[in-house]
């Protein structure tokens, strides 16, 4: 080894070899420079993707409904008690209740929602009786309460 | 939340049942007087302002329609609807924020800084149909999600405001 760098030194002047060691260590850093820049794009790429989403946010819309629902039963009430003949807020908070279901039960979110199977028979055992009183509901509350 | 206290709120709408005119003849609110408040407030004084939109009035803007598919929605949608900027435009306000009221009062805002400000379109129609409140109606916030996944964020998903009543403008 010592002999191949002394051949080294023979042939090549000491300004040469200095330059060739800096030449060495500026490709070793860009190396790394370049490495670094393809891990930093790597990075950057994918958090792009995590920014991407692909359906509604489950644990908003669940509580959402809960909100609507109960919304929607204080205006019944209201109505109920005070005997009001404008039936329009009554109306309109089941109407937005209705929305909320439909927005879990059908389309792609809820394909999205019965994928897992545990969330499948939670929302099944759940949510199907609550449909069925529902759509029993929506013919009398989509009704023209200005006729009362 | 059971299911004998949703019964008994069900229980009024079901001795409505004898009323002949049922959800099929039922009005849509778009039918009815004004569809959209807009309340331009100012900064200093906090006085405020407010407009107030018929659909008609909506309808006779200037139209952009995207064609696009929704995470809420199956297949490609058609909606047809007013920009934001356009409708801000039309009263001369140049904010610096919007707040979008939802009827049940869910809010989110929109800021001139953002990607999503110049796409947001008040959309009034659903594939050519006007949209009952039980299908996100009268009006909703939407964007070309399918065009950049900037519009494909949570953040995007959540100032697509379904049933739109107000829109505060600052």
């Amino acid at each position: 080894m010592s002999t191949a760098i002394s051949d080294v030194s023979e042939v090549l002047s000491p300004n040469a070899i200095k330059i060739a060691r800096f030449s060495a260590l500026g490709a070793v850093l860009l190396l790394c420079f370049l490495a670094l820049l393809s891990l930093a794009i790597e990075v950057f790429n994918k958090l792009e993707h995590l920014k991407e989403a692909n359906t509604d946010n489950a644990e908003w819309s669940f509580s959402q409904i809960e909100v609507d629902y109960y919304r929607m039963r204080s205006e019944f009430e209201i109505a109920n008690y005070t005997k009001l003949s404008d039936l329009s807020a009554a109306s309109k908070s089941f109407d937005v209740f209705y929305s909320r279901i439909v927005n879990v039960s059908s389309g792609p979110y809820a394909s999205f929602l019965l994928a897992d199977m545990e969330t499948a028979r939670s929302l099944n055992d759940s949510w199907t009786p609550r449909r069925i009183s529902l759509m029993r509901a929506t013919p009398p509350c989509g009704a023209d309460f200005n006729l009362l | 939340m059971g299911l004998r206290n949703f019964c008994s709120v069900i229980l009024l709408g079901l001795a409505l049942w004898a009323i002949p005119s049922f959800a099929d003849d039922a009005t849509t609110p778009a039918d009815k007087g004004p569809v959209l408040q807009v309340a331009v407030i100012d900064g200093d004084t906090k006085n405020s302002l407010t407009y107030a939109f018929t659909m008609a009035m909506l309808k006779s803007m200037p139209k952009t329609s995207y064609t696009t598919n929704t995470i809420w929605t199956e297949g490609e949608t058609q909606f047809d609807g007013v920009l934001l900027t356009e409708l801000l435009a039309t009263i001369g306000a140049s904010p610096t924020s919007v707040t979008a009221w939802a009827i049940n009062d869910y809010m989110a805002e929109f800021s001139p800084d953002e990607p999503s400000w110049d796409a947001a379109l008040i959309a009034y129609s659903m594939n050519g149909q006007n949209m009952h409140v039980r299908e996100k109606g009268p009006l909703w916030i939407v964007f070309p999600y399918d065009e950049s996944s900037e519009f494909r964020t949570d953040y995007v998903y959540s100032q697509s405001v379904w049933q739109l009543s107000r829109l505060d403008v600052e």
